[in-house]
C-alpha cells in the first residue's frame, strides 16, 4: 500500500477516498491503545529489571509501574501526531523492538 | 493526522473526551459527592446516635466483637471520628471462610444498631470506580475512562492554548458555542492541576490491575515465597489450641497516652492471628495530620502478652512515597472542612467541564445538520446520551434520596431497593429523550432535578423527626447536606431556565446558529 495514500488529504474539496481514510484512521487507534499499552508494557519490564537491585522489591514495583501510564499517553498522542498511519506504527514499534532486545538481554 | 499538530491533537482531544464523556461525567458526580461520604451516610442513617471518644468505641466495639465473634482469627475495626458516626467491623468467620462478616456498631454499647439499612455515601464511593458492573469489569472501565481522560487533558491543553492567554474572558451573551467553550476553558483552565492529578492518581491507584507486568516479572523472588510460608503457618495455627488474647484495656490506655482522646487520635484497629501465640494488634491514628496514605502512624501490640512491639516501619523507598502520596491526594482523608469544600468545587468544576464539553460536540455540529436539513444518527444519539447523563444522572441520584427516606425503615433489602431505585430512574431517563424532542427533554429533566432536590426537605421533615432535630442541635453536617441539595436544586433550576431562553432566542433569531469562524471552531 502506497504511504502517501493512507496520509489525509490536505484538499478537503477533493474526493478524499473516504474508505481508505477511515483504514488509516482505525490503524491510528489500534496503533494508540494496542500499540501504546505495549510500549508502555515493554517500559515496566524493562525498567523493573534495570531497578531490581536498586531498593525493596514492592518500592522497584512502584518505581518502574507508576511512569508507564505516562508512557501511554505519550504513545497515544504520537499516534495521531505523526504524518501518515504507517509513521505512527513505526515510530511505536521501533522503541518496541528496542525494549524487547533489552528485556531479553537483561532477562539472560 | 491533521494539516498542523495542533489539528490533530483537537481532533483527539474531541474524540476521547467524546468516547468516555459519559463514563467520565458519572464518575466525576458520584467522586465529588464521595469527598462528603461520611456526611451523606449520615444523613443516610440518620438514626446512628454519637457518644464518647474514638478511644470508648474501641473499647466497646471490642466487647461487641468478642460477643459476636469469639473464634475469628481476623478483626478490622473502623472507629467513628468528626464526621463519622458509627463503629464499623469486619471479621473473618473463625473457619478461615474467605467472606468476611460485617456490622455496624453502636460507638456506646458495641451492639449492632438498628438504623435503617442503606448504602449511603458508600455507594458513591464504589460507584466511582466500579461503576456497577461485575468485578473487574467496573475497575477496569474507570481505568480506561481515567486513561482517556489523561489523554484528553493533555490534547485539550494543546488545542485550548490560545485560550490561556486570555481565560478571563467570558462572553455571555455570545452565541451559544462561544459562551460554552469559554465556560470549558475556564473551568479546564481553573482547575487543571486538579484534574492531572486526579486523573494520573486513580491510574496509580489500580495499577497493579492495569500494568502488572513487573510484580510478574519480579514475582518469584524470595521475599514472596517466604511471606506465602509465614500465611500459611498462620493458618495451620489457627487450626489448633486456642490462645487467650491479652485484655484490651492496657493497650487503650497506652494509644491514649501517645496520642490523645481527641481528633486526631485512633482510627482503625486490626487484629491479626487472633487466639494463635502469633496475635498483633495494630492501632491506625486517624490520617488527617498526614497526606500519604502509607505514612499513617501505628502501634503494634503482642496479642498475647499485650506488650508494645517495636517500631520495625522500614525506611520506605523514594516510590513508594510517591505512590502514597499519589493514593493519600487522590482519597483526601486528610482534608480538613476548608479544603474539603475546595475539592468538592473543584470536582463540580471538572463535571462542568465534562458536561460543557459533551454539549458543545452536539452544538458545533448542529448548523451542519441544520444546513442539510436532517440529523444524523451519531449526533441523535450524543444528544441523547448528553441528556440522559448530565441531566439524568442528577435525577436518578436525587430518586435514591428520596427512596432513602420513603421506602419502609424495617425493609430486609432496602439497601438494594434503593440502588434499583437509582438505577430504574436513570434508565427512565435514558428513555425519555427518545420520545421527547431534545430541547424539551433537556429542560423537563432539569426541572425534575431541581423540583426532586428542592423538595428534598420537605421528604425528610414529613417522612421522620430527623430535621427537626438536627435544626433543634444546629447539626452542620446534617443542614450542610440539605444546603448542598438546595443550591444543586437551585443550579439545575438555573440551568433549565437558561435553556428555555437560549431556546426561544434560536427559533426567533435564526442567524445565531451560524456556523461559527474557523478560529473558534478549530479549537473545539
Amino acid at each position: 500500500m502506497n504511504t502517501s495514500a493512507v496520509a489525509v488529504s490536505t484538499k478537503s474539496s477533493a474526493r478524499p477516498r473516504p474508505a481508505r481514510q477511515r483504514l488509516a484512521v482505525l490503524s491510528r487507534i489500534v496503533a494508540a491503545i494496542a500499540g501504546g499499552y505495549a510500549l508502555s508494557a515493554g517500559a515496566n519490564l524493562v525498567l523493573a529489571l534495570l531497578l531490581k537491585n536498586s531498593g525493596s522489591r514492592e518500592d522497584v514495583i512502584l518505581l518502574a509501574t507508576m511512569p508507564s501510564f505516562l508512557v501511554w499517553a505519550g504513545a497515544v498522542l504520537w499516534a495521531f501526531a505523526a504524518r501518515t498511519a504507517w509513521r505512527a506504527w513505526a515510530g511505536l514499534l521501533a522503541p518496541m523492538l528496542l525494549l524487547a532486545f533489552a528485556i531479553a538481554w537483561l532477562r539472560s | 493526522m491533521k494539516k498542523t499538530f495542533r489539528l490533530s491533537m483537537t481532533w483527539l482531544h474531541t474524540w476521547t473526551g467524546l468516547l468516555l464523556g459519559w463514563v467520565l461525567f458519572a464518575i466525576f458526580v458520584t467522586g465529588t459527592a464521595t469527598y462528603f461520604k461520611a456526611e451523606i451516610t449520615r444523613w443516610m442513617q440518620p438514626e446512628l446516635r454519637r457518644g464518647g471518644t474514638p478511644l470508648d468505641a474501641a473499647a466497646s466495639a471490642w466487647k461487641g466483637l468478642e460477643a459476636r465473634a469469639p473464634q475469628s482469627t481476623r478483626w478490622f475495626i473502623t472507629l467513628p471520628d468528626d464526621r463519622v458516626t458509627a463503629t464499623t467491623a469486619f471479621w473473618q468467620p473463625g473457619d478461615g471462610g474467605k467472606r468476611f462478616s460485617n456490622a455496624t456498631l453502636d460507638p456506646l454499647t458495641g451492639d449492632e444498631v438498628k438504623a435503617r439499612e442503606t448504602r449511603g455515601g458508600e455507594f458513591f464511593y464504589r460507584f466511582h470506580f466500579q461503576l456497577q458492573l461485575p468485578h473487574p469489569w467496573g475497575r477496569y472501565l474507570a481505568g480506561v475512562a481515567a486513561m482517556f481522560m489523561l489523554v484528553a487533558l493533555i490534547t485539550g491543553v494543546i488545542a485550548h492554548r490560545p485560550f490561556f492567554k486570555e481565560f478571563f474572558t467570558f462572553r455571555p451573551e455570545r452565541p451559544p458555542l462561544r459562551s460554552f467553550l469559554d465556560f470549558h476553558n475556564v473551568s479546564g483552565v481553573l482547575a487543571l492541576p486538579f484534574y492531572f492529578l486526579i486523573s494520573y492518581s486513580a491510574l496509580v491507584i489500580f495499577m497493579a490491575m492495569y500494568m502488572p507486568w513487573a510484580r510478574q516479572v519480579l514475582s518469584d523472588s524470595p521475599a514472596n515465597v517466604a511471606r506465602n510460608e509465614a500465611k500459611a503457618n498462620a493458618a495451620k495455627a489457627a487450626d489448633k489450641n486456642w490462645v487467650t488474647p491479652a485484655p484490651v484495656g492496657p493497650m487503650l490506655d497506652e494509644v491514649a497516652r501517645r496520642w490523645g482522646l481527641e481528633h486526631p487520635t485512633l482510627k482503625r484497629i486490626e487484629v491479626t492471628g487472633r487466639g494463635t501465640e502469633n496475635m498483633t494488634v495494630t492501632f491506625t491514628r486517624a490520617e488527617s495530620s498526614h497526606i500519604s496514605i502509607t505514612a499513617r502512624e501505628q502501634l503494634r501490640f503482642d496479642g498475647v502478652s499485650g506488650a508494645l512491639l517495636s517500631d520495625e516501619n522500614a525506611t520506605a523507598g523514594a516510590a513508594t512515597a510517591v505512590h502514597g502520596a499519589l493514593y493519600g491526594l487522590h482519597l483526601a482523608r486528610f482534608a480538613g472542612p476548608v479544603l474539603r469544600w475546595m475539592l468538592f468545587a473543584m470536582g463540580l468544576m471538572g463535571c462542568a467541564l465534562i458536561a460543557t464539553g459533551l454539549v458543545m460536540w452536539t452544538i458545533k455540529r448542529r448548523p451542519k445538520y441544520a444546513k442539510a436539513g436532517r440529523r444524523g444518527f451519531g449526533q441523535g444519539l450524543v444528544e441523547r446520551l448528553n441528556i440522559a447523563t448530565i441531566a439524568g444522572l442528577p435525577v436518578a441520584i436525587a430518586a435514591l434520596f428520596w427512596a432513602n427516606r420513603l421506602l419502609p425503615v424495617e425493609g430486609e433489602t432496602r439497601s438494594d431497593d434503593e440502588v434499583r431505585v437509582f438505577l430504574v430512574v436513570w434508565a427512565v431517563m435514558l428513555v425519555h429523550p427518545l420520545v421527547r424532542s431534545v430541547a424539551r427533554a433537556w429542560r423537563e429533566q432539569l426541572w425534575a432535578g431541581a423540583l426532586l432536590y428542592g423538595a428534598l426537605p420537605i421528604v425528610d421533615a414529613a417522612s421522620g423527626p430527623f430535621l427537626g432535630e438536627a435544626l433543634r442541635r444546629g447539626d452542620a453536617s446534617y443542614l450542610g447536606f440539605h444546603a448542598t441539595m438546595l443550591f444543586t436544586s437551585a443550579a439545575l433550576g438555573v440551568a433549565a431556565k437558561k435553556l428555555g431562553r437560549r431556546m426561544q432566542i434560536a427559533t426567533h433569531a435564526q442567524p445565531r446558529m451560524t456556523p461559527v469562524s474557523a478560529e473558534g471552531g478549530a479549537s473545539v
